[in-house]
Order: structure tokens, then sequence, then C-alpha cells
């Protein structure tokens, strides 16, 4: 988790060239006199534990019952907001080119690159539907839904915020996301669909019907929306 | 691991014990101390002992695998010869702006 308190990291100073700087002892750099953690691009990181994870889940559901999945959503969606702008500054440092002219897949991996050093998990994004207007976003190893294990339902509503927000910064345009699939629903890594509310809304409708991700990609390819 | 199953890419070493039954093959070991199952390499020693069996040291029945031989493994492919197709994929050539137009 890391908020946006930009502190200097020294051996990036260092080495300001340096791209694969994302190992342990690379990305993370530990202060232990002020007892802080601070990453490559100078954003503060503060390690937690599976229980707080839960914790914190739990805590919320407690409160607010079933929107505990839109709270943790909104969380992302600001998230995601702040983070691509805060992407898009230490990218064109980093690499000296606006981020708007850089190649696509090479924009994203270099975005996601830290949050898998974070250990939210590796991704895979799938544009083979883009010219449709909806993409799809895989995880592997998401930190929330491995904590909380089968449950028998999509959990990893804030990395659903975080892409939307992000995205919806990154494409100037308004985007949603859903979760279609989980590791928490017993299924082997999460799957994620991101496009414009309305294809995100049919998809949620049919999510509530019982229609499996699968199900899902199907009626959006055909171009279905919801009657 | 059991020595005795692992081929390890080289033919393989046994195929009479191999074919028994798990209730054949464990009547024949030698519960009471009275060998009565013998098994031979067939090909990893140039003469098989005749007393190889499982009474054979770990010693003796390590040093008659063929360690040295050549591994029988299928002849390396030629390189395939890449199409511009598969260099290119259709996301290479884009970026955040004509990605925006998608949506």
């Amino acid at each position: 988790m890391s908020t946006l308190v930009t502190t200097a990291h020294q051996m990036r100073d260092l080495h300001p060239q340096k791209h694969n700087h994302y190992s342990f002892r690379d990305f993370f750099q530990f202060e232990p006199t002020n007892g802080s953690v601070v990453d490559w691009n100078g954003s503060r990181n503060v390690f937690t534990s599976e229980d707080f994870i839960v914790g914190l889940l739990e805590g919320l559901e407690e409160e607010v019952g079933e929107a505990s999945a839109a709270v943790m959503y909104s969380i992302g969606l600001e998230w995601g907001k702040h983070d691509s702008l805060f992407f898009e500054t230490w990218f064109e440092k980093e690499f000296g080119t606006s981020a708007r002219k850089a190649n696509l897949m090479f924009l994203l991996e270099t975005w996601w690159w830290p949050f898998t050093s974070q250990g939210w998990g590796r991704w895979e994004v799938d544009m083979s539907d883009r010219k449709q207007g909806f993409m799809f976003i895989n995880v592997f190893d998401s930190a929330v839904a491995r904590t909380l294990g089968d449950v028998g339902k999509p959990v990893c509503h804030i990395y659903a915020g975080l892409f939307a927000g992000f995205f919806t910064e990154m494409v100037r345009k308004q985007l949603s996301c859903i979760e279609i699939q989980c590791y928490s629903m017993g299924e082997t890594y999460c799957k994620f669909l991101l496009g414009g509310k309305e294809r995100i809304d049919a998809a949620a409708f049919w999510m509530n019907e019982g229609a499996t991700a699968r199900d899902i990609e199907k009626r959006l390819r055909a171009g279905e929306a919801v009657g | 691991m059991n020595a005795m199953t692992a081929t390890n890419g080289h033919r393989a070493l046994l195929s009479q014990w191999q074919t028994l039954t798990v209730r054949d093959f464990f009547s024949q070991l030698s519960w009471t101390g009275q060998p009565t199952f013998d098994f031979q390499f067939e090909d990893a020693a140039p003469e098989p002992l005749p007393t190889a069996d499982m009474r054979l040291s770990v010693r003796d029945f390590f040093s008659r695998f063929p360690w040295e031989g050549s591994p029988d493994i299928a002849a390396p492919m030629a390189p395939l010869a890449l199409q511009a197709d598969d260099l290119m994929s259709p996301e290479d050539d884009l970026t955040l702006d004509a990605f925006s137009d998608l949506f």
C-alpha cells in the first residue's frame, strides 16, 4: 500500500537511468531512523500483514454491510486517479518522454511493475477486444483474494476501482471496471472487465443473474446489452 | 526418487518388473529375508551381473547406470522462421491517444 508522500530514494539518485530496479532490495529504501519505507519513485510504502487485510475488509463489512464493496471500489477509484498523475510524472522523468507518446503496452507494463514489487500480484492485459470498446485484465496472486481465500464471491473491489480510476485518467474518458472472476470464487486467477459504464453495468446485471466470466465474455463479444 | 523408474531421457533400464501388477511386485519382494525376485538391468551394464537384484549395495546399484551414455532424445528442431506478423502484434504501435479513441 502506498501514499503519495514523495521522498528521496538514494539509489535512484545514484542511478537515475536504471530501469530494472524492481527487486526487493532495489525498489524499497528502508529508513529505520524515522521508521519509513520509500520506494524507487519516492512514494511512501506501508507493509501490512494478511491479518490487516482481513481486519480491514471484515471490519468495513461489519460497519456498512454489502456497501463495503462499493466503498473499497471508491477507495481504489480515487487511488487510481491519483496514481495516474503520479505515474505520468515519474514515467516522464525516468524515460525522458511523455506517457502519451509511449507505446501503450510498454506504458502499461511500466505502470504495473511497482505494484508487482509491492505485492499486489502480477497482471496480464488482454487487449484483443479493444476495438469493441472493452478489455480484460487478469491478475494473478491478488493480495486481497489470496488473503481471504475461497469465500465464493469476488473480493478484489479495490483492484477494480484502481483500474477504473487509472484508465479513466489516462484515457480521459469515464470508464468503469468490474471483477467477473475471482480467485476467491475458486478460480485460479482474477479477471476484470474494463469499459464504459453501460457495459460494466450490463456485466454486473448478468453476474447477478448467475452468468460466469465466460458467459459475460460471449455476450459482450456478441454485442449484447442489458435488455 | 526411485532409481528404478528414473529414465531421465534414457532408454528404459528395466522392463520385466515394471510390467508387474502391484500385488505381484510386492509378493515377490524378500519380506522374510529370503530373496525370491531377481531383476536385471537389460541395457545398463555390458554384462548384467547374475546376482543383480535388490540385495545390491547402493554403490553397486548406482554404478550400473549408464551415466555417461548418450541420451535417447529427439533430434533438435531447426529454428522456425519468424514471420513479420509474429514480430508485430496489433498493440505494438498503439499509443495512449489511439487507445483512448477506442472507448
